[in-house]
């Protein structure tokens, strides 16, 4: 009944309900599998390697260059009326409130993201998951479980490095290429940024880590139709994952925004 | 699979890596000797907390010696604030604490300076009794606001009285009254000139007041120091005035007035000026409101283009003028030639001579002719119209006044002078005034929020 | 051993199942034959757990499936092993962890002990030396051995072969249909077969039964199967693409 009345509003509406209820179905299965034994500490280990530990390259490079970047940007224009002593301070603040968590966060959805879509995908197509099961072990609990709470707790470790590597960039392009004096640049930063700024990218980092990881999870996890299907997963996930990673940073600044009212400009 | 042991190594490598980094961007962003245990708190009362937050720096000497760490409200009336202070530095009873401000993006902090006898060292919970508002921005910015409310009533005041006709002058109104805005939004971008001019505002508008309100006795008793030089004659209209008050004439100035930019950039090399100025007649007890433009087109030779507004135009044949310069800039005059012509018209042609300037055309709508002598910040200016027509006789009704006007600074003037008027119920009369008057330089720079009114 | 009682299916619009009825015998061979797309492999799984019917019973030793609590359906799916289409392994993990993967999960066996029983499994299936290669690296027919040896190695009572013939030239074709029927005698397993191969259903089956348009059209012993009179029977005996078919 209910859903001939759906499928009367429209099927595209109908359908997106029912993603949502198995989206949320999928994400209270996982937090059911999270508290329940057996705890997998192998594949833990295993995914947080593979997700955490092996991004550190590609994370240490987008930091390098965003922070380099965003000073030489920042720097040129504040020079325009004197103020290039605010290059520390700006980028600190914005690296650590947003560009950290979100570039992080985008990255693992490219890098993990997709392989995790694929992988959970592949493995629904060819009967693996089913096998899982048929051998008495269930997939969440031994696929997705490991992947989410790895993902959520190695993305506020890669941003933190992030933030290291951001505010190095920044530095060693405004005190060395830009000549903004050393002193009054690590002042200003010191003044400007807060600890209350990073924890604040820490928070979402968090939120990221979970909401990308459980969306890829679940992309994978809905895969059906061979190999174009597993395309379809990961190419959505990915998609899925960097839009709500966006659309979500602004919620969360929101509310974090008045969980740390503190802000010297607020 | 295996618990593999390197996969752990290299996550615990990692971890160790990461939260080192976290710590010490931690440690170097937050004041570590900040902490808890390393402070003592002081409180104090601010008559005003505006600006001030939670971790507002405390300083002596320009050192930093601590942050705020609450605000409240007490009583309803005052803002209560705790400081933290380092353990290391003593605060005595005799600091008084400034609030001041830096930098163009106006945050505060809070100075404690120390009195000039040391007094006994504060414990932790003890209050500071002095604090006060530096003199700083913010008061410049209050000041600002005040006189911009002045000249806002001004202008809608005048509005009020033109809001009937809509006529140029409404226009013109509607422009100062953006002009005045403009330079509120100026003045927040603020300069140290800005304060100067800011102060001369406020003193001038509170001149204005006191002159308006009791002027009675002591106006009255000026008034007859004064002597008259007037002649009594029949006034009529004269065929210039008919010709200003015709409506092509009038489509004009209009145009002109409405649209100076237009006017200006097709000749490059023209100057424009504006002058507004207000000014009390002693006798009639009336206001009149001037606003000129001067075109110059070449360094000694201008146009000049104005409205005259009168709120209580007299009966007859009456008047009022005066004019001011600095530096060959522009002229005012001021005459009635019909019976309640609440607005008149200024179109007059000037040449300069040395100190001297001679201006000729229309005054207050009717012909007349003037010579302006400035020297420095004073000029005097003698002006004669209302020649009349119709067989009267030119001494009959004629317009002579003279004006003396004194530049308070280079935008602003204060001035005075007599006028002999030929209605028999209105004698000589004496009129005091004040104006305030920019070039397009002056527009070039307000507008560029650059330094200001400095010549 | 397992019951199936007016089992039916929907997908989407179309019904695969319309009422299916099967008794499987404990310790015999049972081969579920019909054309591809009837269903067969749906059914398969149903017995497995991993589908649920929209309709009717699975009965195991009496006891019904759906009314299994968490734990119980898991002791249940421990009985029963299960060879996929494709053998199904895991391929981010080798041949040795593919097969010690379910004593892992389920047992608290020691490495060694693990070893032993592996390779054990592993000659029995004629597959030794291929502990440390990954699935990618085998042919079809190592993949499907060491996929039975992976659901062989937790001793299950019942075993499901889905299509396991499938792909596989005739000759591999053979010796895994003798495999089958080694495991069914050695182990004493009940087994469960779908396929379409008739050939090989005749060699290995104690009982083979039709799956044709949602329901069991024939079934029997394989000489009384043989003997049927219904046209399609005779038809899918005889591997001929008919002018109609006939229910």
């Amino acid at each position: 009944m209910l859903r001939r009345f759906l499928a009367y509003i429209g099927r595209p509406c109908a359908d997106t309900i029912e993603g949502f209820g198995h989206f949320f179905r999928f994400s209270y299965q996982t937090l059911y599998w999270c508290l329940r034994p057996p705890w997998r500490t192998a594949r833990l280990s295993q995914e947080m390697l593979a997700i955490g530990v092996n991004s550190t390259l590609i994370i240490v490079l987008v930091a390098l260059f965003a922070g380099m970047v965003f000073a030489l940007q920042t720097g040129n224009s504040f020079r325009l009326f004197g103020a290039e002593t605010l290059v520390g301070a700006t980028v600190g603040i914005a690296l650590t409130r947003e560009l950290a968590p979100v570039f992080t966060a985008l990255m693992i959805v490219a890098r993990a993201g997709s392989a995790m879509a694929a992988e959970i995908g592949t493995m629904q197509v060819t009967e693996q998951v089913d096998a899982l099961k048929a051998l008495a072990v269930n997939p969440i609990n031994y696929l997705v479980v490991p992947k989410v709470l790895a993902t959520t707790l190695m993305v506020p470790l890669l941003t933190a490095l992030f933030n290291g590597v951001g505010i190095l960039g920044a530095y060693l392009v405004a005190v060395h290429l830009l000549q903004i004096p050393e002193g009054p640049y690590l002042m200003r930063y010191r003044d400007f940024v807060d600890t209350g700024d990073l924890y604040q990218g820490l928070i979402k980092a968090v939120f990221f880590g979970l909401l990308v990881s459980l969306i890829a999870c679940y992309k994978g996890y809905r895969t059906r139709n061979g190999a174009a299907g597993v395309g379809r997963s990961t190419t959505e996930a990915v998609v899925i994952g960097s839009v709500l990673v966006l659309v979500s940073d602004y919620f969360l600044a929101t509310w974090l925004l008045k969980l740390f009212p503190d802000y010297p400009f607020q | 699979m295996k618990h593999d042991l390197n996969t752990d190594v290299k996550i615990g490598i990692f971890a160790l890596i990461v939260i080192g980094v976290l710590a010490y961007i931690t440690l170097d962003v937050s004041n570590v000797s900040l902490t808890p245990g390393a402070t003592y708190t002081v409180y104090t009362f601010l008559p005003s907390a505006e600006g001030v937050t939670k971790k507002t720096p405390v300083q002596i000497a320009g050192i930093p010696v601590g942050v705020v760490s609450s605000i409240n409200l007490i009583d309803n009336t005052r803002a209560r604030v705790a400081m933290k202070i380092k353990n290391k530095v003593q605060v005595t009873e005799d600091m008084v604490v400034n609030l001041r401000s830096r930098g163009v993006l106006g945050d505060v902090y809070l100075e404690l300076v120390p009195g000039k006898q040391a007094g006994a060292v504060l414990e932790n919970g003890d209050t500071l009794v002095n604090s006060r508002l530096a003199v700083d921005y913010q008061d410049i910015f209050e000041t600002t606001a005040d006189i911009s409310r002045d000249l806002k009533e001004i202008t809608q005041a005048m509005k009020e009285y033109t809001v009937s006709d809509k006529s140029v002058v409404s226009n013109i109104l509607q422009n100062m009254e953006e002009l005045t805005k403009n330079m509120v939004n100026i003045s927040n971008q603020n300069s140290e000139n800005m304060r100067v001019l800011v102060q001369n505002l406020a003193e001038l508008s509170k001149d204005l007041r006191r002159l308006g309100k009791d002027g009675g006795a002591e106006l009255e008793e000026a008034l007859n120091r004064i002597s008259s030089i007037t002649q009594k004659i029949e006034q009529g209209e004269g065929t210039l005035g008919r010709l200003i008050n015709d409506e092509t004439t009038i489509d004009k100035t209009n145009a002109i007035l409405s649209d100076v930019k237009n006017l200006t950039e097709p000749i490059g090399r023209l100057q424009l000026g504006l002058d507004y100025h207000m000014e009390y007649l002693g006798a009639s007890s009336e206001y009149k409101n001037i606003i000129n433009m001067k075109f110059s087109t070449h360094p000694d030779k201008y146009f000049l283009f104005g409205v005259v507004h009168d709120t209580n135009p007299p009966p007859s044949s009456n008047t009022s003028i005066e004019t001011f310069e600095t530096g060959g800039v522009t002229t005012v005059v001021a005459k009635e030639t019909s019976t309640f012509d609440k607005i008149r018209f200024n179109a007059q042609l000037a040449k300069t001579f040395s100190d001297f300037t001679i201006r000729g055309g229309l005054i207050e709508s009717t012909g007349g002719a003037a010579v302006d002598y400035i020297k420095g910040p004073v000029k005097v200016s003698l002006q004669g119209y209302n020649f009349g027509n119709a067989g009267q006789s030119l001494k009959a009704s004629a317009n002579l006044n003279i004006t003396n006007s004194l530049y308070i600074t280079g935008g602003t003037y204060l001035f005075g002078g007599t006028d002999s008027v030929s209605g028999i119920k209105y004698g000589p009369d004496w009129f005091l005034g004040a104006g305030i008057q920019f070039t397009d330089q002056d527009f070039t720079s307000l507008l560029g929020g650059a330094g200001l009114f400095v010549r | 051993m397992i019951s199936i009682q007016g089992i039916k299916k929907r997908f989407g619009e179309h019904e695969i199942l319309k009422g299916v009825d099967l008794e499987i015998p404990p310790n015999k061979i049972t081969v579920i034959l019909g054309q591809s797309g009837q269903g067969k492999s749906v059914l398969l799984k149903m017995i497995m757990g991993l589908l649920t019917p929209d309709h009717g019973n699975i009965l195991l030793q009496g006891q019904d499936l759906r009314d299994l609590g968490h734990d119980d359906r898991s002791q249940y799916a421990k009985k029963i092993g299960m060879l996929f289409q494709n053998a199904a392994l895991f391929d981010s993990m080798n041949v040795e962890e593919n097969v010690a993967f379910p004593l892992r999960e389920h047992t608290k066996y020691s490495d060694a002990v693990i070893r032993e029983t592996l390779e054990t499994m592993l000659n029995d299936l004629g597959l030794p030396d291929i502990y440390q290669k990954m699935p990618a690296e085998l042919s079809g027919g190592m993949r499907k051995r060491v996929g039975l040896a992976r659901a062989l190695v937790l001793k299950p009572e019942i075993m499901l072969y889905d299509e396991p013939t499938t792909g596989l030239d005739p000759i591999l074709a053979d010796s895994v249909d003798q495999l089958i029927l080694n495991t069914g005698q050695k182990f004493g397993i009940t087994s469960v077969v779908v396929s379409h191969d008739i050939e090989a259903a005749f060699k290995i089956a104690d009982k083979i039964a039709l799956l044709h348009e949602g329901v069991i059209l024939e079934e029997g012993k394989p000489e009384e199967f043989r003997k049927s009179k219904k046209p399609f029977v005779q038809q899918f005996i005889l591997g001929k693409a008919g002018e109609g078919f006939i229910g």
